[in-house]
């Protein structure tokens, strides 16, 4: 019935509510529930749930409770959740989507295929009209979805994915090569997923980095960001931006935003669910007239259109909310966002952004 | 022209009426509205007018005719090339290099008797391919004679063919289709194989599902915990108010390894058949997003903490609905009196 996940939803918030959770104001499928120093975080994802604590007697009490009041099989240990495999070890958190990847190269005929070690040949240039036949676009449709759920533990493949799916309209011969050539990659790759590692204090990390007027057919550029925590991404993104920009640091500010409003929600994520001496997002970022601008509240001809984000982001930097940085190029992590690397740089980054295999967890 | 070639007479007008200009679509004909390909009709001769089919070289000596005469007959269907019947040999041939002569027609009235009685077993070939096919069409005045006159017009049919076409060519499938498996070789059972690899194990109807253990267990835990959540009860239907249909819906569940983890049977509402305002008023999935899920995962392995997981056997039948919903009974699981 069309109503029924509502009513579900309706029922298990009012019984997380009168069992004393807190439901998250910004996420309402995370739920809290402090007492004194103990601490239980649970997420929903309709009928699975997923949670944690710092203690494992209100674990059990919860898992008792829980399955009083509804009809539960008890899962234990998180292993396998959304087509995700987790291993949990005592080093930290691994999570890579194998069985999902396996069944993605074999529903596309691509089992037995080559492998390769970058996702897109460095300096690719995609555009609509470029060269070759219509190709079956249905095929296409499906290969660009698969990997687009490849991509919740795969920040490598963003950028070729997002690339790839904006011509799923009408795509030709040169985009299905690309297509074909992610595939290889992921081939290659099958194993490697995010890793959290264990025991490290430090601060949520973002960066943030834009490319220049990369779509040849229209010149947006894109702009992508990745969050680290952990030692690993916990949130990436690449997406073409909405207008066109004219300068470069006009685009590392439209991504400079993106950035900002995504790292604001996750510090209120953080914060809530007990996280709470995270109060001040560092920014990294590559361009330094981008970060002067900031600093400098000159308005001047070039960057006088800039005007809403401008002052977003203006405002959340007084308020202390976050920090622009400045880091050098070969240290920008959201470089794989935006653009087609290196074999060298895209390993580099990788390592960076906490994917390995799982193999090489214990 | 003979009455018997009223169905060839008939299938050339369609052919041509088709690729003429109408009055039903403007500015097109049928041909261009259908393929949307604009026809071409430089082929277009007068239905049964002389056409001189061309022999090839290697089939006639030096002094020989170059060509035979026939009555055009329309277009083939298989080929691009035109249909026409030889009178002399009374077989149908097609053939591309034909000239016509547009203002002649054949004298029917000297051979017309014999044309009446033998082109029952009008022959076609094909010169052009060099196969020869055997096609008896079929003839009401023929039918008392049948079953003699077909064989008798076999045994005629070499001498005809020796004639025009070329009968030393035998064809062969070429060698890379040696390692294809065609449709006509297929064993009846291997077929079964075949679609059976293509199928999922799972059941889609009933009757089916019925039939198994594993699933009839299924469908009664499902059962079960319906009646356990108090989710319906059994009454007759008001005056002016809608059912929904119920189905079963049968899953294989694998757990992460891709062995089969349990059978699942879903009793579903058809919730297609239901209308916005009158079956139901809002809609939302408590989805969390990708974002969450990894920062609370990060957060636990930095804090050396350990995820657990549950899941809710039949969710959806804990909510409360506000609006009354009033279903069909499933399949199975009728009880008397509705």
């Amino acid at each position: 019935m069309k109503q029924a996940p509502r009513a579900w939803y309706s029922r298990i918030e009012g019984y997380f509510i009168k069992e004393g959770f807190e439901r998250c104001n910004y996420e309402p499928t995370l739920f809290v529930k402090i007492e004194g120093a103990k601490i239980l975080i649970i997420s929903l994802y309709v009928d699975d749930l997923i949670f944690t604590g710092n203690d494992i007697g209100i674990c059990e009490k919860f898992k008792s409770a829980m399955k009083l009041e509804f009809d539960m099989s008890d899962l234990g240990k998180m292993k396998y959740f959304l087509g995700v495999e987790i291993q949990q070890s005592s080093e930290g958190i691994h999570m890579c989507q194998r069985k999902y990847a396996q069944e993605v190269l074999d529903r596309f005929g691509m089992k037995n295929c080559n492998s390769v070690k970058n996702p897109i040949v460095p300096g690719t240039k995609l555009t609509k009209e470029c060269g070759g036949a219509d190709v079956d676009a249905t095929l296409f449709k499906q290969m660009v979805g698969s990997l687009m759920y490849l991509t919740a533990t795969r920040p490598d493949m963003m950028y070729v994915v997002c690339l790839i799916s904006r011509y799923m309209a009408k795509p030709k011969e040169a985009h299905m090569l690309a297509a074909k050539r992610v595939l290889r990659y992921l081939k290659g790759t099958i194993e490697m997923g995010v890793f959290y590692k264990r025991g490290i204090k430090n601060e949520l990390l973002a960066y943030t980095d834009s490319d220049y007027a990369g779509d040849i057919d229209d010149r947006r550029s894109t702009s992508g960001y990745a969050f680290l925590f952990s030692n690993g991404a916990v949130c990436w993104s690449s997406r073409k931006q909405p207008v066109v920009s004219l300068s470069t640091t006009e685009s590392e500010f439209i991504a400079a935003a993106a950035c900002a409003c995504q790292g604001i929600w996750m510090k209120r994520i953080l914060n809530q669910i007990g996280h709470s001496h995270c109060k001040c997002i560092t920014i990294f970022c590559d361009k330094s007239s981008t970060i002067k601008l900031f600093k400098n509240p000159v308005m001047h001809g070039r960057s006088k259109h800039i005007d809403v984000r401008f002052h977003f982001l203006r405002d959340l930097i007084k308020d202390g909310e976050l920090e622009l940085k400045h880091c050098k190029t070969d240290e920008q992590i959201a470089d794989i966002m935006t653009k087609p690397l290196k074999l060298e740089v895209v390993e580099r980054l990788r390592g960076l952004l906490g994917v390995r295999p799982a193999t090489n967890v214990n | 022209m003979p009455k018997t070639f009223w169905a060839e007479a008939a299938q050339w007008t369609v052919h041509v009426l088709n690729r003429s200009p109408t009055s039903a679509v403007k500015g097109k004909t049928p041909e261009e509205c259908w393929s949307g390909i604009k026809p071409n009709v430089e082929h277009f001769r007068i239905f049964g007018c002389i056409g001189h089919v061309h022999i090839l070289d290697r089939k006639r000596l030096k002094l020989d005719d170059k060509s035979y005469k026939c009555v055009l007959l329309g277009v083939s269907n298989e080929s691009k090339a035109y249909r026409l019947f030889d009178p002399i040999a009374k077989v149908v041939v097609t053939s591309r290099d034909v000239v016509f002569e547009e203002n002649e027609s054949w004298n029917w009235g000297r051979s017309n008797d014999e044309v009446k009685f033998d082109s029952g077993d009008i022959n076609h070939e094909f010169s052009d391919i060099g196969e020869t096919e055997h096609v008896e069409e079929e003839q009401e005045d023929e039918a008392s004679t049948s079953s003699d006159s077909n064989e008798g017009s076999e045994s005629t049919l070499p001498e005809v063919n020796n004639l025009h076409s070329d009968r030393g060519r035998t064809r062969s499938a070429p060698i890379w289709m040696q390692d294809y498996v065609t449709r006509e070789k297929l064993s009846e059972e291997e077929d079964v194989q075949d679609l059976a690899f293509f199928m999922s194990q799972d059941p889609i109807y009933y009757e089916e599902a019925a039939k198994s253990d594993k699933w009839k267990n299924a469908m009664d835990l499902e059962i079960e915990a319906i009646e356990k959540n108090g989710t319906w009860e059994l009454v007759s239907l008001p005056h002016g108010a809608k059912k929904l249909g119920v189905k079963w819906v049968y899953k294989t569940k694998l757990n992460e390894s891709g062995e089969i983890d349990k059978y699942k049977a879903c009793l579903v509402v058809k919730g297609y058949a239901q209308k916005y305002g009158v079956d139901y008023n809002e809609v939302f999935a408590p989805v969390a997003r990708w974002d969450t899920i990894r920062v609370v995962l990060a957060l636990a392995a930095q804090k050396g903490w350990t995820v657990f997981q549950l899941d809710v056997k039949s969710a959806f039948l804990h909510g409360k609905l506000n609006e009354a919903v009033f279903i069909k009974q499933p399949i199975g699981y009728v009880q008397e009196g509705k």
